[in-house]
């Protein structure tokens, strides 16, 4: 049950940062230019 | 053999009362702490009214990265053996939790890079390290030395790597794609060039580095002043050894909870990373000494019979929440051990027995066969002292063996346990997975609250 309870919770963080990040990243759309590398 | 006087039962319930109780708050703050650090980075970043990309897919990636890499950088927090941070949940539990955020930190800094690689192709430039930038070519060890770091850990007995050779790998792998990834981050200087972001991740750095620091150099030294050793090596049935250790001069356990466990280190120097977590078997009352009893079971263990008298042992413990202290209000407690599981319980039993506790008690005891049982003598006398039901289970019957034969089941622990049992009744469960899984199964169809039943993780990977 332990372990079930911490597979869960961790996979709920995930999903939390992701939406986070996901959140972040549509909020700031505009900017530098995406950089080009040799 | 000095023996420790033990705190008169009601100091010790009042403080397991006080500590039951903050444990009740800080599991969430440590949760909201871990959420904040990880999430932090990121967020600071993008509120930063400086510029930043153009395309919602590399703003994506870019916090993807950042979140990925505060989550690689907190796993060192996680193994840091911080008492405070562990104490709520148990420090088994979050080396569970350590392995299942190492996959989605590596998870999701692996989307960082495919989004790149799928939209942005250009901005990843050359892979020839010759040509290519610098910060794009330590961002490429970086997410190989994360991968490899991960693969190991999760398949090291498939790969069949020699557990203290794991060790050294794994702290290689994992400081080695922190640093590299922290240079990639700096080196790119277009989110840690802004002036709230330079701070952050100057903070955030300094924190990831100062953990490791503090586990691998700090931690160990203080230990070198602590060292015990081995006083006794005791044979045990079913192949099992107790050693006892004794400190040298001051104790680095001073106290711990029955059934709690520590890291042992039997290497000439703390700082060998050859440390393995073993519960302490012995009672609290034989403090300072310390027993642990060890089945070889591979590696490290293997050769535990043969450790001479006075080799030199490092501690570092107590560590873990499977314990009765934790509930000094139950009306008793129900046992449930496999083979050398039983380890964590006999600490339990001898506590309970040297404080003359009278509680109804139940031990289901598994094993393999009669001449497997460990401790069997001892318990029958802990039976005498104590208000002790232990039910042996066997798997393979002998001749002289009058209990019960098959595997631990619904039907042997309703046969066993009174039907009149009161509700707070605790249940503790140590041994092979399967054996802990079928018993969890068993006690919640028979209605028991799935909180009441604590299991220890008996395997941390």
């Amino acid at each position: 049950m332990r372990r079930r309870r911490a597979l869960i919770l961790a996979i709920a963080t995930g999903f939390l940062i992701l939406a986070l990040a996901v959140g972040v990243a549509w909020l700031q759309l505009s900017g530098m230019p995406v950089p080009q590398y040799p | 053999m000095p023996v420790s006087t033990p705190l008169p039962p009601s100091l010790r319930t009042d403080d397991a009362r006080r500590r039951a109780a903050r444990h009740v708050w800080t599991a969430p703050l440590w949760l909201i702490v871990y959420l904040t650090l990880v999430a932090g980075p990121m967020v600071a970043v993008f509120v930063d009214p400086a510029p930043r990309g153009v395309e919602f897919g590399w703003n994506l990636s870019m916090a993807l990265g950042l979140a990925g890499l505060s989550m690689m950088g907190l796993q060192f927090a996680l193994t840091a053996r911080l008492r405070g941070v562990t104490a709520p949940f148990g420090a088994d539990l979050v080396y569970v939790f350590h392995r299942y955020l190492a996959l989605i930190g590596f998870g999701l800094v692996g989307l960082h890079f495919l989004i790149l690689w799928l939209f942005y192709d250009d901005a990843l430039g050359s892979l020839d390290p010759r040509v290519a930038a610098w910060e794009l070519t330590v961002a490429r060890v970086a997410l190989v030395a994360f991968g490899l770091a991960v693969v190991t850990a999760e398949f090291r007995k498939t790969l069949r790597l020699e557990y203290g050779l794991w060790r050294y790998l794994h702290v290689g792998l994992a400081v080695t794609g922190l640093v590299a990834a922290v240079a990639h981050v700096a080196g790119t200087g277009r989110f840690a060039q802004m002036s709230a972001g330079t701070a952050l991740w100057a903070a955030t750095t300094g924190f990831w580095m100062g953990l490791v620091l503090w586990l691998r150099l700090a931690k160990p030294w203080r230990l070198t002043r602590r060292p015990y050793e081995v006083v006794e090596v005791r044979e045990e049935r079913g192949g099992a050894w107790t050693l006892a250790l004794m400190p040298r001069g001051q104790p680095v356990i001073r106290a711990f909870s029955p059934g709690q466990f520590a890291w042992l280190n039997l290497s000439s120097s703390p700082w060998v990373l050859r440390d393995h977590p073993f519960s302490i078997s012995s009672s609290p009352a034989q403090l300072p000494r310390i027993e642990m009893t060890i089945k070889p079971l591979g590696d490290f263990t293997g050769t535990i019979g043969d450790v001479p008298i006075g080799q030199t042992a490092w501690l570092d413990g107590p560590f873990g929440v499977f314990s009765i202290d934790r509930y000094p209000d139950a009306p008793g407690f129900v046992f449930i051990a496999g083979g050398i599981g039983v380890t964590p319980v006999m600490s339990m039993l001898r506590a309970l027995a040297d404080q003359g506790d009278q509680r109804p008690l139940w031990l289901f005891y598994a094993n393999s066969d009669w001449d497997s049982v460990a401790f069997r003598e001892e318990l029958d006398e802990l039976e005498l002292r104590l208000a002790l039901t232990i039910v042996h289970i066997v798997e393979e019957a002998s001749a002289d063996y009058q209990g019960l034969t098959g595997r631990l089941d619904e039907a042997i622990l309703r046969r066993c346990l009174p039907e009149s049992l009161p509700t707070d009744v605790r249940y503790f469960l140590c041994g092979p997975t399967p054996l802990t899984d079928a018993a969890e199964a068993a006690l919640v169809t028979m209605g028991v609250t799935p909180s009441h039943v604590r299991t220890e993780l008996f395997e941390l990977a």
